[in-house]
């Protein structure tokens, strides 16, 4: 149990010194697999105990040979089932790609490959990440380590449970509305979402692909900034892509306290409002109490184009759904309903038996907002909404360095709490979904709790000043004092 | 009945076909031929978590095309989804261009003049859209209909297309024929399509007739056939209006086979495409500096080549519109033309009176005639020196075109050298005269007889006797045989 | 409403059960409302946000690569003969 609740940035350096042995390592992440998934059903598919020893066992030669390197070289990660991995099925968490099989690898995977990284299980999500809570996974719901009754968030709750779970100390996930922020909340973890183009989407399964992005997850800020450092890469692979070369955001937090002049900090009064749990509003007041003071000033601010976010995001994020997820018909991977019809009774039948009903909701709205009659109503209405966001955002940053608020306006909430309720199930996003709409990084580190459940505290930034957001997240974790858990289970 | 007021306008897509990868990913083009499926990646196959990546390329051809067309190139291009559903798509939607909802395609308001016999006529080009190949569909039993499964091969998925819509001013098959082939002459000018290629150009054509509605037909594969749908299709409707019915819009599908238009079966709900952006790939940025370099660069077009001919040989309009009609023709005649240089109207009139005659009857194109432009050259050569006669001329040039042999060797197997010999003639003559006594005396006093034995010299020699020899001979053995110093 | 519905889970080709339809008729009513707020906010003069990031597309030079190989390309159908990906009859 010691070596899994080592960080990675420790634990990286201790393989390589020979300090750790891979092999134990690995065994060890395999027995509390063993332990506690069939409590907390955060793996979609582990790879085989005896692959991974193998591996395991060549990356030690290596290190003997003298012939190591990497970031993270052994260090075990787990990959949320929507990023492909070449090999390994890729389910998305849905029935339609139970068995599909990827014959490449996502930039994203390359890059940890090549860093060393042990990649040892796919994670549990939201079928297609359409979820805040984990519950739509045709393979069941993921439970919150902290409570097993409750949800993890989602829809990177399989990532944010192996690392509550104390399983792996790295996790990939993706994040189109809060999907990485809102389970890193729920479970006391960090997760980044990056600037929109930071890190490649090659082979991140699209769901909505003008909003996601994939961010790294991890039990301190750290570890984020390590993850940020290895998956974050221009991709000639990926049209989005920002050229140029990133910064060494390892290196920036060598000394988090040195930003110039004072820090200023807006919260954000939109995301305090309505919707937002008393509870939550307390932790949230009582870890900027905490953080404020010695050249950080936190003053608030209104951007009142917030309140048109959620239903923004949710026209254009089903709208691109409908769009992304038209091309699972059965033919050429995936899921085939088993009967006999032309085309297009198959197709219909295929799809009707691959989706779930979240998805299939979600492709409906979809369609129905880029039809003819309703386009400009609708998907139109809401990229130009998406532009005064935009413009709200860029106003603010003129004037503070950060925007807080909380990550998520509840606390964890009970398993079947609110499934049957859609339009519930959306409100929890209404505190993330802005920083996709403007394509900005946001971050979220763990404020508090309110008994045994974790609120989130959620910090964004400028585009591209990933620097200044880690910085910052640095200070409040230190100020905070709240790092490295692991839920008693 | 009263010429009716006929309305035509074309969708020409035309695979860019000297790109050597496809439109947004890097498996190799040519996929002719290819096995099925091996020319494809995570990328055209729609592979889950795959993105596009514009072949720059394309882009540039697109512009040389654009430029060609006369239109006006947009600053900021954007691609767009199109949404529907067909085992051919690998992703369900296509990615292509759209001129409404924020997008512009890569051009838009163009114009290509085409000159007829009596006027020049203005073709308005409305868009080019720079967009993607769907794959191939196979009926196991040849037929969509009877085919109890269909098999997809996805090798041409992903190809890169232009698609080049005309406003409706096309008023005649025929025209739309001019314009299509004035098109199919830029493209090959260009060096952007080898338009000869199965598949590289195919037709959508939209026709109403006396303002009744809007008809298209969709996927015409050839230049004939899209002048023949036409002509079909103006037939059907028109006597469907004599019967007094009106014409409905529709979609109809070429039969190439049975060469008539059948109606589509299509849901109308199906037509809405859900066009909207394409957010993977983010607005190309079309600089002045592109375009001036390109327009540098640009080859010499149809109508600037047709304008050379007539200064640079000396050749009537006609000559050269035919010949510039065609990249690979006027290629072929300039390359004659730079061995046979003493009479470029001699080498045309070959190459468009006979050359092209024989490869039409021939059945074969210009891509597979076998026969070169020394060949031609060679060919004047010989008849220039007396060594073949016009008439051999004519009988040396199919088997050419056929053999890939040249007209020397021709000429040589199959001894068809020019007897110009006043004895050997005279023998032939005299074996003549004693074979046809009663015309030889007959041509005493008839003209007609005369030319009956020259001609029966001529079907002796098969053609090689030389006209003016042969007919100085005759001459003189008549003179002979008048004067009694000749005994039949 | 169920006219509208029937005719997505068309375009969409989604078929929905009988369960599913009733649902979801009573979930786009709401949905629709939700979406309708955008209805209160003043768009004039905006110009949309297709892509959030100002990137300019670069571009991919014509160098061909390696496709994959056909097993590959084949290994994830659900059904396939002889090369070929095996769909459903058209009519």
């Amino acid at each position: 149990m010691d070596v899994l609740s080592k960080p990675a940035n420790e634990l990286g350096e201790l393989i390589l010194s020979g300090a750790i042995s891979i092999v134990d390592l690995i065994d060890k992440v395999y027995e509390r697999i063993m332990k506690l998934e069939s409590k907390v059903n955060a793996i979609i598919t582990l790879r085989s105990r005896s692959d991974l020893l193998k591996e395991a066992e060549n990356k030690e030669k290596e290190i003997k040979r003298g012939a190591a390197k990497g970031l993270l070289f052994g260090v075990p990660v787990a990959v949320k089932d929507n990023i492909s991995t070449k090999g390994i099925r890729t389910t998305c968490g849905s029935k339609i790609l139970e068995n599909y099989v990827p014959p490449y690898d996502a930039t994203v995977v390359k890059l940890l490959k090549k860093e060393g990284a042990i990649i040892i299980c796919k994670t549990n999500m939201d079928e297609f990440a359409m979820g805040s809570s984990t519950e739509t996974s045709y393979f069941g719901p993921t439970r919150n380590p902290w409570d097993l009754e409750r949800v993890p968030g989602g829809s990177s709750g399989g990532s944010a449970a192996v690392l509550a779970a104390g399983i792996v100390p790295l996790a990939l996930g993706s994040d189109t509305g809060g999907s990485v922020r809102c389970p890193a909340a729920f479970t006391a973890t960090v997760g980044l979402k990056p600037t929109y183009g930071l890190v490649s989407r090659y082979g991140l399964i699209a769901y909505a692909n003008s909003l996601e992005q994939i961010g790294p997850m991890a039990r301190n800020v750290t570890d984020v900034a390590l993850l940020l450092n290895v998956i974050s890469k221009y991709d000639e692979n990926d049209g989005t892509s920002i050229p140029g070369s990133r910064p060494d955001y390892m290196y920036s937090l060598s000394n988090p306290y040195h930003i110039k002049g004072s820090l200023k900090v807006g919260l954000v009064v939109e995301m305090m409002g309505e919707g937002v749990s008393d509870e939550v509003r307390k932790v949230i007041l009582r870890a900027l109490d905490k953080i404020s003071g010695e050249g950080i000033e936190i003053e608030e601010v209104s951007l009142s184009s917030l309140k048109y976010a959620l239903p923004a995001y949710y026209i254009i994020a089903m709208s691109e759904a409908s769009s992304n997820l038209a091309r699972y018909d059965g033919v050429r991977y995936g899921f085939r309903a088993k009967i006999d019809g032309d085309w297009n009774k198959v197709y219909m039948e295929t799809r009707a038996q691959g989706f779930g009903l979240e998805v299939k909701r979600r492709i409906i709205m979809g369609t129905f907002a880029l039809s003819a009659g309703y386009f400009d109503q609708y998907y139109l209405r809401a990229l130009k909404v998406r532009t005064l966001i935009l413009n709200d955002f860029r106003r603010a940053f003129k004037k503070f360095n950060v925007l807080v608020g909380p990550t998520m306006p509840i606390l964890p909430f009970k398993i079947g709490e609110k499934i049957k309720d859609p339009l519930a199930m959306y409100m929890c996003d209404i505190e993330t979904v802005s920083a996709n709409l403007a394509g900005i990084p946001a971050i979220s580190i763990p404020a508090g709790f309110i008994g045994n459940l974790p609120v989130g505290l959620q910090i964004m930034a400028p585009p591209l000043h990933e620097e200044l957001l880690l910085k910052i997240s640095k200070i409040f974790e230190d100020k905070i004092g709240l790092r490295n858990l692991i839920a008693p289970l | 009945m009263e010429k009716l007021k006929v309305k035509i306008g074309l969708e020409v897509h035309v695979q860019l076909t000297k790109l050597k990868t496809k439109l947004f990913c890097s498996c190799p083009s040519d996929y002719r031929g290819k096995p099925p499926n091996t020319y494809v990646c995570p990328v055209c196959l729609g592979l889950p978590g795959s993105l596009p990546k514009v072949n720059s390329k394309a882009i540039e051809y697109a512009v040389m095309v654009a430029l060609a067309l006369n239109c006006k190139i947009n600053r900021k291009v954007m691609f767009f989804r199109k949404h529907y559903f067909y085992p051919d798509m690998t992703k369900n939607f296509q990615i292509t261009q759209y001129d409404r909802a924020g997008g512009a395609p890569i051009a838009v308001n163009g114009y290509l003049k085409l000159s007829t016999s009596d006027k020049e006529k203005v073709v308005r080009i409305r868009r080019i859209n720079i967009e993607e190949d769907p794959g191939k569909l196979v009926y196991p039993t040849g037929s969509i209909i009877t085919s109890p499964y269909t098999l997809v091969d996805y090798n041409r998925a992903g190809i890169a297309l232009l698609e080049i819509v005309t406003e409706p001013d096309i008023e005649t098959p025929a025209e739309a024929r001019l314009f299509l082939q004035k098109l199919r002459s830029i493209l090959e000018h260009l060096d952007v399509c080898d338009c000869g290629l199965e598949g590289a150009v195919r037709t959508d054509a939209n026709i109403s007739v006396a303002g009744g509605g809007r008809v298209e037909i969709k996927n015409i594969g050839s230049i004939k056939d899209v002048e023949k749908a036409l002509m079909y299709e103006i037939l059907r409707q028109k006597e469907a209006l004599l019967k007094g019915l009106s014409i409905r819009s529709e979609t109809r599908h070429w039969d190439d086979v049975r060469k008539v238009t059948v109606p589509l079966r299509v849901k109308e709900e199906e037509q809405d495409y859900r066009y909207f952006p394409e957010a993977d790939i983010p607005p190309i940025i079309i600089t002045e500096e592109f375009i001036e370099k390109i327009a540098k660069q640009m080859p010499e077009l149809p109508d600037e080549r047709l304008k050379r001919f007539q200064r640079e040989y000396g050749l009537p309009y006609y000559d050269s519109s035919v010949l510039v009609s065609n990249k690979k023709l006027a290629d072929f005649f300039e390359e004659t033309v730079k061995l046979y240089k003493r009479n470029p109207k001699k080498v045309a009139n070959v190459i468009i009176n006979d050359f092209l005659r024989w490869i039409h009857e021939k059945g074969l194109e210009l891509d597979n005639v076998k026969a070169k432009p020394k060949d031609i050259a060679e060919l004047l050569k010989l008849l220039d020196n007396g060594i073949i006669s016009i008439k051999i001329a004519k009988t040396v040039l199919p088997e050419i075109i056929v053999s890939g042999k040249s007209p020397s060797q021709v000429v040589k197997e199959r001894k068809l050298l020019k007897i110009s010999d006043k004895q050997i003639i005279r023998q032939i003559a005299l074996k003549i005269f004693r074979e046809h006594k009663k015309a030889a005396f007959d041509a005493l006093k008839d003209k007609k007889a005369i030319n009956y034995l020259i001609g029966q010299i001529m079907k002796y020699t098969k053609g090689r006797a030389d006209p003016a020899v042969t007919g100085k001979v005759v001459k003189e053995l008549l003179t002979d045989l008048k004067e009694g110093k000749l005994k039949l | 409403m169920e006219k509208l519905l029937e005719h997505l889970s068309w375009l969409a080709r989604v078929k929905l059960c009988n369960y599913e339809r009733k649902l979801l008729v009573n979930d786009i009513a709401k949905i629709m409302e939700f979406f309708n707020r955008l209805g209160e906010i003043d768009v004039k003069d905006v110009e949309p946000t297709t892509h959030v990031i100002e990137l300019v597309s670069v571009f991919r030079e014509d160098k061909p690569g390696k496709p994959l190989s056909l097993d590959k390309a084949l290994k994830n159908a659900p059904s396939k003969e002889g090369g070929f990906f095996k769909a459903p009859r058209i009519l």
